[in-house]
Order: structure tokens, then C-alpha cells, then sequence
């Protein structure tokens, strides 16, 4: 059942989390809120890196149903964290192919093609790449999962503009490639628009509105247009 | 060198490189378990692995004569064991070695595990890595450099070690007469060329071990997953 990722999840720590979601198939979530707001703590427990309680269902696959659930490492998640927390003691391609299940040398560097990673490359470590060559191994590095759902962390906050926009860009293409359910918590939704469907606004710890992106930010009235005009 | 010094010197070699065969699996698994329990007792636990630093090698030594004599549990265990006592055996010093050194080795580890950090951890669960895969392919590689200073700093105390080896081995020719202890001995003949010439070697061997173990702690695996 290709129903996409569905959760209702309460946590206490570190910041109180309540919330609940529906990302069908294919389509992209954008997260937004206010730094503080719990988002990042939501996609952690989404992951399972987080204790939370409630349940969270991928296309009728149940990973949670109360307390605990799945543990982290067998939720098939492709999990990009702020910064991209690549392993700094493996080059590029050893960051990807230790997220394959059964190492694929030739599948991790058709991966880091498709994030425009090549050549010489691919055989430097985390330390002796930019910021946004490490986002883009980190992308890799998610895909190379063949996850059911993918989780992006601000993966746009630490590179400049012009590097932001080719990343942009690049994540729209990888939408087109993987129907997983996307959730992409940014703080600018503005540069997200083209790629998400929906949009969900956080703050407190709560999801507090949620709806078609666009919808959103045509209505002045929505709780998330308030707060872009405040910030 | 007569029999005797090269006796000892091998008898030195051999009680340091099994006291760090000893204290290496011992240091990974009690520093990586403190470097992220949340137990709270831990800081009790680390004040006691600090203890041996801390106190005069005379005191830990009588703490050890007395806790592996032939009246203790773990003497009278030795004992059914292997037939022979504890105290004044290779079998007593390589234990208080690796009990004295606990402490050079497990500290190093534990900062070396906590630098990996709650990130790391979590990317490589979001990767797919059981919590034992996580700890061989990334845990481990990564604090493998503490893990080879703690190493380093326990082989080149045990070489130095006198005062816990003196008490508990009681400089038995072949058995527990350690260099250090060969030292001393010729101080106490008037022999200071004899001293001089094994402490220079002591110390050419300390030098060069600790160059070798460095060296391998730069390495810190296969850079492919």
C-alpha cells in the first residue's frame, strides 16, 4: 500500500514534540518554524534517534505503534543532518557505500554522479571538501540506502547563495527520481517552494498548520505567512 | 649485557606487550561504555580507576600483596587454578600491571570515544549500521588514535614500572627482575656503567616502541566502509 509516510508522535525531551502528518507518496514536505520550534527533533524521531511515543506508519509498513518501535538502524530512512555528518575517516565514496546494504562500488559512484560528484573527487575526505560537495555526498549518501522515506535537515543553511541554488536544483532532480515521501525542514520557504507540495509549520514544539505549500502561501492569513512576515 | 640483563629485558618486553594485550580490549569496551553511559555512578567509577595514579606505588602495591596473597579470594583461586601462588609470579605482575595501567589506557580511550560524538552515532543508524556494525566501521576507527596513545603511555609505563613490581613480584631472577628492577640492583652494587648501559637501552626501547605504536595509530583502517 503506496499510502506514504503517515506519523502522530509526543516527546518530552529535548524540547516537548506533538504533532501529526501525512506525506503521500512522491510528494515533499516542507518544514518550517522558528529555530527552537522542534523540527529537526521531529525528523530525529521520525528516524527513531529520538524517544517518542505514538506511531508512525510508512506506505502501511508500521515502524511505530506507542514506545520505542523500530530501532534507528533498521528504519529504511535516508537521513540528511544539518552540516551532513559524514564520517570523516572514509573519502566520499566509502560515505556512501557504507549506507548500501551490500557495498556496490559501481551503484556509490553512479550516486555521486547523479549529485555531480566525479573524478578525483570522490576519493577526498569530508575535510578536504566545501560545504556543498559534502551536502551533496550526504544526498548521495541517503540515497544510497534506497529509502522509504528521506529526511533533509536544513541542507541548504551552511553554503552560500549561489551554491544553495544548485542544491536546490539538485534535490528537485532527486525528487523526480525517488517517489519516497520527502521531508524537508528549511527555513526559507520561499527558496523550497518549487520543490515542496506541502508545508507544515511548527513552533513550540507543535505542528500547527499544515497544507498544500502553495495554498499557504497565498493565504495572508495562514499562520506560517504571519510568521515569514514577522521574521 | 650478561644472561641476566637480557633476561630481564625480556622479561620487561614481554610483561609490557601483554599487559597492553590485556589492557587493549579492556580500554575499548570501559572507555567507549563510559565515554555514553549515562550511569550515575560513573563519576564514582572513574575517581576509582584514577586511584592508581594518584596514590604511592608502595601503597598500591601493598593493596595488591594483600588483595592476591594466598589468603585472598583471587590468590586462592590462582591457586586451584594453576597450582602456583599469584604473588611473586609473572602471572601477579602482568595483573597488577594491567591494574596500575588501567587507568593510562582507559582514559584516552573514553575521550577518543566521546569525540565521535551523538551525531556521528546517529548517521550511522540512519545508514543502516546495527549498533554493532556502527561501533567496528565507525566508532572504532575513529577513536583509534586515543585508543593507541592510551596503548602507548601503558607499554611505556610498565617498561619504567619499579615500585608495584618490586612488591608484588619481589625481583625474582627470570621470573619478576624486571630492567627497572636490573637498574637498580646494579645502583646498589656500585655498578653505575652496568646501570647507565641498561638504563640507555631502557630507553632507546621506549623510544622506538613508542615511535612504532604512534605510527600505527595513524592508521586508522581501511578508507572504504
Amino acid at each position: 500500500m503506496a499510502d506514504g509516510l503517515r506519523l502522530d508522535l509526543r516527546a518530552t525531551a529535548p524540547v516537548p514534540l506533538a504533532g501529526a502528518l501525512h506525506v503521500p507518496q512522491g510528494q515533499t514536505l516542507a518544514l518550517v518554524g522558528p529555530s527552537g520550534a522542534g523540527k529537526s527533533s521531529l525528523l530525529k524521531a521520525i528516524a527513531g534517534l529520538l524517544p517518542s511515543s505514538g506511531s508512525v506508519t510508512v506506505n502501511g509498513a508500521s515502524w511505530q505503534d506507542g514506545a520505542g518501535g523500530l530501532p534507528a538502524w533498521r528504519r529504511r530512512v535516508g537521513l540528511v543532518m544539518q552540516g551532513g555528518g559524514l564520517f570523516p575517516h572514509l573519502d566520499a565514496l566509502g560515505n556512501v557505500m557504507i549506507a548500501q546494504g551490500r557495498p556496490d562500488r559501481d551503484a556509490a559512484r553512479a550516486l555521486l554522479a547523479a549529485v555531480q560528484m566525479e573524478g578525483g573527487v570522490t576519493g577526498r575526505r569530508p575535510a578536504q571538501l566545501s560545504g556543498g560537495e559534502q551536502m551533496r555526498v550526504a544526498l548521495a549518501r541517503a540515497l544510497a540506502r534506497d529509502p522509504a522515506v528521506l529526511l533533509l535537515d536544513e541542507p541548504f543553511a551552511a553554503v552560500d547563495r549561489p551554491v544553495r541554488r544548485a542544491l536546490i536544483a539538485l534535490v528537485a532532480r532527486l525528487r523526480q527520481a525517488s517517489a519516497a515521501p520527502m521531508i524537508l525542514v528549511t527555513h526559507d520557504l520561499e527558496e523550497a517552494a518549487g520543490i515542496a507540495d506541502l508545508a507544515a509549520f511548527m513552533q513550540g514544539g507543535d505542528i500547527v498548520e499544515t497544507g498544500p505549500s502553495a495554498a499557504l502561501l497565498a493565504d495572508p492569513a495562514s499562520r506560517l505567512n504571519r510568521w515569514l512576515a514577522s521574521a | 649485557m650478561t644472561l641476566a640483563d637480557a633476561t630481564a629485558l625480556r622479561l620487561s618486553l614481554a610483561l609490557g606487550l601483554a599487559t597492553v594485550a590485556v589492557l587493549l580490549p579492556l580500554a575499548i569496551l570501559l572507555g567507549r561504555w563510559l565515554a555514553v553511559t549515562r550511569w550515575r555512578g560513573r563519576p564514582l567509577l572513574e575517581a576509582l580507576l584514577f586511584l592508581p595514579l594518584l596514590l604511592p606505588p608502595t601503597v598500591v602495591g601493598l593493596a595488591l600483596l594483600v588483595g592476591m596473597g594466598p589468603g585472598s579470594l583471587i590468590g586462592r583461586a590462582f591457586e586451584a587454578l594453576t597450582g602456583g601462588r599469584l604473588v611473586f609470579s609473572f602471572a601477579g605482575i602482568l595483573l597488577a600491571s594491567v591494574l596500575v595501567n588501567l587507568p593510562l589506557a582507559v582514559q584516552p580511550a573514553q575521550r577518543a570515544f566521546e569525540g565521535v560524538g551523538v551525531d556521528l552515532r546517529a548517521a550511522a543508524a540512519s545508514c543502516g549500521l546495527s549498533p554493532r556494525a556502527a561501533f567496528r566501521r565507525v566508532e572504532l576507527p575513529l577513536a583509534w588514535p586515543g585508543i593507541a596513545t592510551g596503548a602507548v603511555l601503558a607499554f611505556a609505563h610498565t617498561l619504567g614500572e619499579f615500585g608495584v613490581v618490586l612488591m608484588v613480584g619481589g625481583a625474582i631472577p627470570g621470573e619478576t627482575a624486571t630492567l627497572s628492577l636490573a637498574i637498580y640492583d646494579r645502583v646498589q652494587a656500585f655498578d653505575m656503567m652496568g646501570a647507565a648501559r641498561l638504563a640507555l637501552l631502557l630507553t632507546g626501547i621506549s623510544v622506538l616502541a613508542i615511535t612504532l605504536l604512534f605510527l600505527l595509530g595513524r592508521k586508522p583502517g581501511s578508507d572504504r566502509g
